[in-house]
């Protein structure tokens, strides 16, 4: 049951998607980020729209694999979106009780919709074509400028590599100790939510415990071998920018131009900010 | 008493990585025995011994507790896991109590006894494994690694089961401790007319203390006889990456250098009781 969950999604393959630079990645994905929320007209989105579904497309990556990202943010959306279809002042064009609907705010909302789903989408297309230790890699040697002002990217990047390391080991550990508890009569299932709660320690200590004895383990291994910081330290796979990376930055500068020349050309529509 | 009916179980069926844990299990064990039961890692052990309280459903096939059916709709599975005492590898991970009474309490306290009830068993499964009174209000986190698996056999033990499942309880213990908890199992068996399944990677523990020897190799019951019946089959054994005890190594090649001396020798004090004879016909004194 709980061996079920998958923590970071990534879906291998060996597309030009996959093989991008994770630096350049990053990169691209925060430019992304920025065409999101700079374009100002609905052409421009139906031309992001096309844009992310052709990179979907040469990634291999199954499109109920991308859309299933959204899913647990569907509430927040369609919250998102009636909040600000009732509650944007403007021209009339509905009204029911309390509420009225305005043009601005039909506009507004489905740009906020927009947003928002474009936004995910290019992040899950980040993490699904992307390995957990790829990505923190590339965001280690992206943060390594500002090791200067005294922020240890390589700590960072290491903590998240063994957290990303342990979840399927504590996985393992919590069904162990469940089905121990369990043998002993331990009853999860029934009672209030109080009880049930209470009925968590006896899993909880035990897993607290093992993460402890685990990270003390760990960090003694760690030294055995003299780990001691990133300074000085050489990598297995050393990251290089490739003719690949060359092209998605330019797709990506296209892809800038036109969002851009369309805002200045058609101007926004109608209730956007 | 436990009766098991073409039992089979299959890891995540129907997904992409399907495996087959066991196949077509069938057997039976009686009330009062001691069972060995030994296999190559990854050859259904531990799957098996998980069906056998619940904690597992077979995919396939019929369990058999005390005539009631596993899994089915008119057994209480919890009752089930009382009757059936199941001591996990490493089972001291699993302690969380302020102190070791608090520990052991944890099943009878589940079953519902009243509080005069669950003392009794409380003292009475500290002393079956051998824990002083006075360890009683410790933290169990402050105990040596023994002591904690001994407070861990007792939480199992406090519930009173008609049967008991161990698996490893030995792994990772001083010689001492190991011999000392196996004695304890040994004497619970007897004591209490218990029915025990012991797993284990030594020949030489199950040799000591089974009546008889559960082999499994590939999720498949490859024998299931009684102790010296399996250690006389040491060839097919060793193929399936399992042995004999060390001193039925050492008597079969003495036959096979043509010392007259019986099959299926599998301890020491066997050993010694065929072995002195001979030395003392041959005139020397014995040490």
């Amino acid at each position: 049951m709980l061996k079920d969950i998958t923590l970071g999604q990534y879906f291998p393959g060996n597309t030009v998607v996959h093989r991008l630079d994770p630096r350049a990645k990053i990169l691209l994905v925060l430019a992304y980020i920025v065409f999101v929320f700079s374009i100002k007209n609905f052409v421009g989105y139906a031309l992001l729209a096309a844009f992310t579904l052709a990179c979907i497309f040469i990634s291999q990556v199954p499109i109920r694999f991308v859309l299933k990202g959204l899913k647990p943010i569907v509430v927040f959306i369609v919250i998102t979106g009636l909040f600000n279809l009732f509650l944007t002042d403007g021209e009339p064009i509905f009204t029911w009780w309390i509420f009225t609907v305005t043009k601005e705010g039909v506009g507004f909302a489905a740009f906020m919709i927009l947003r928002l789903f474009f936004l995910i989408l290019g992040t899950s297309l980040l993490t699904l074509t992307t390995s957990p230790i790829a990505l923190t890699d590339g965001l280690e040697q992206l943060l390594s400028p500002f090791k200067k002002i005294g922020l240890p990217a390589h700590e960072l990047a290491m903590m998240m590599t063994i957290a990303l390391r342990f979840i399927p080991t504590l996985m393992e550990e919590t069904d162990k100790i469940i089905k121990a508890q369990s043998a002993r009569g331990a009853d999860f299932e029934s009672g209030n939510i109080l009880r049930r709660a209470k009925a968590m320690v006896p899993i909880l200590i035990p897993l607290f415990i093992s993460a402890f004895r685990r990270a003390d383990e760990l960090a003694t291994a760690m030294e055995c071998r003299c780990y001691r910081g990133g300074e000085n330290r050489t990598r297995l796979r050393e990251l290089k920018l490739g003719k690949v990376d060359l092209g998605g930055v330019l797709a990506f500068l296209l892809l800038g131009i036109a969002v851009f020349g369309l805002n200045f050309w058609l101007g926004p529509s109608v209730g956007v900010r | 008493m436990i009766k098991l009916e073409q039992v089979g179980y299959v890891y995540m069926q129907g997904g992409p990585f399907e495996k087959t844990a066991l196949n077509n299990v069938s057997l039976t064990i009686n009330r009062g025995e001691f069972i060995g039961l030994i296999g190559h890692t990854g050859s259904g052990k531990s799957t098996l011994i998980q069906m056998l309280n619940g904690l597992l459903k077979p995919t396939s096939g019929k369990i058999f507790i005390d005539g009631k059916e596993l899994n089915s709709k008119d057994t209480d599975m919890r009752q089930i896991r009382f009757d059936v005492g199941l001591v996990m590898q490493y089972p001291e991970y699993q302690l969380f109590e302020e102190t070791v009474a608090k520990d052991i309490a944890f099943g009878p306290t589940n079953m519902g006894l009243s509080p005069e009830e669950i003392e009794e068993r409380v003292k009475f499964a500290a002393n079956m494994v051998g824990l002083k009174p006075a360890l009683l209000d410790k933290s169990p986190f402050d105990l040596s690694g023994g002591q904690k698996r001994r407070v861990a056999i007792a939480g199992v033990l406090a519930m009173e089961p008609k049967v008991l499942i161990l698996d490893e309880p030995t792994a990772g213990l001083d010689p001492a401790g190991r011999d000392e908890i196996l004695f304890k199992i040994k004497d619970m068996h007897e004591r209490m007319d218990m029915t025990v399944i012991l797993v284990s990677h030594s020949m030489e523990d199950i040799a000591k203390l089974a009546d008889r020897i559960l082999v499994m190799n590939q999720g498949e019951v490859a024998m299931f006889d009684r102790t010296d019946a399996v250690f006389r089959r040491g060839e097919e054994l060793t193929r399936m990456g399992l042995n004999v005890p060390q001193i039925t190594r050492i008597t079969d090649s003495l036959r096979k250098q043509g010392v007259p001396i019986r099959e299926g020798i599998y301890t020491v004090e066997d050993a010694l009781n065929e072995l002195a004879p001979l030395l003392r016909q041959e005139g020397a004194r014995l040490c």
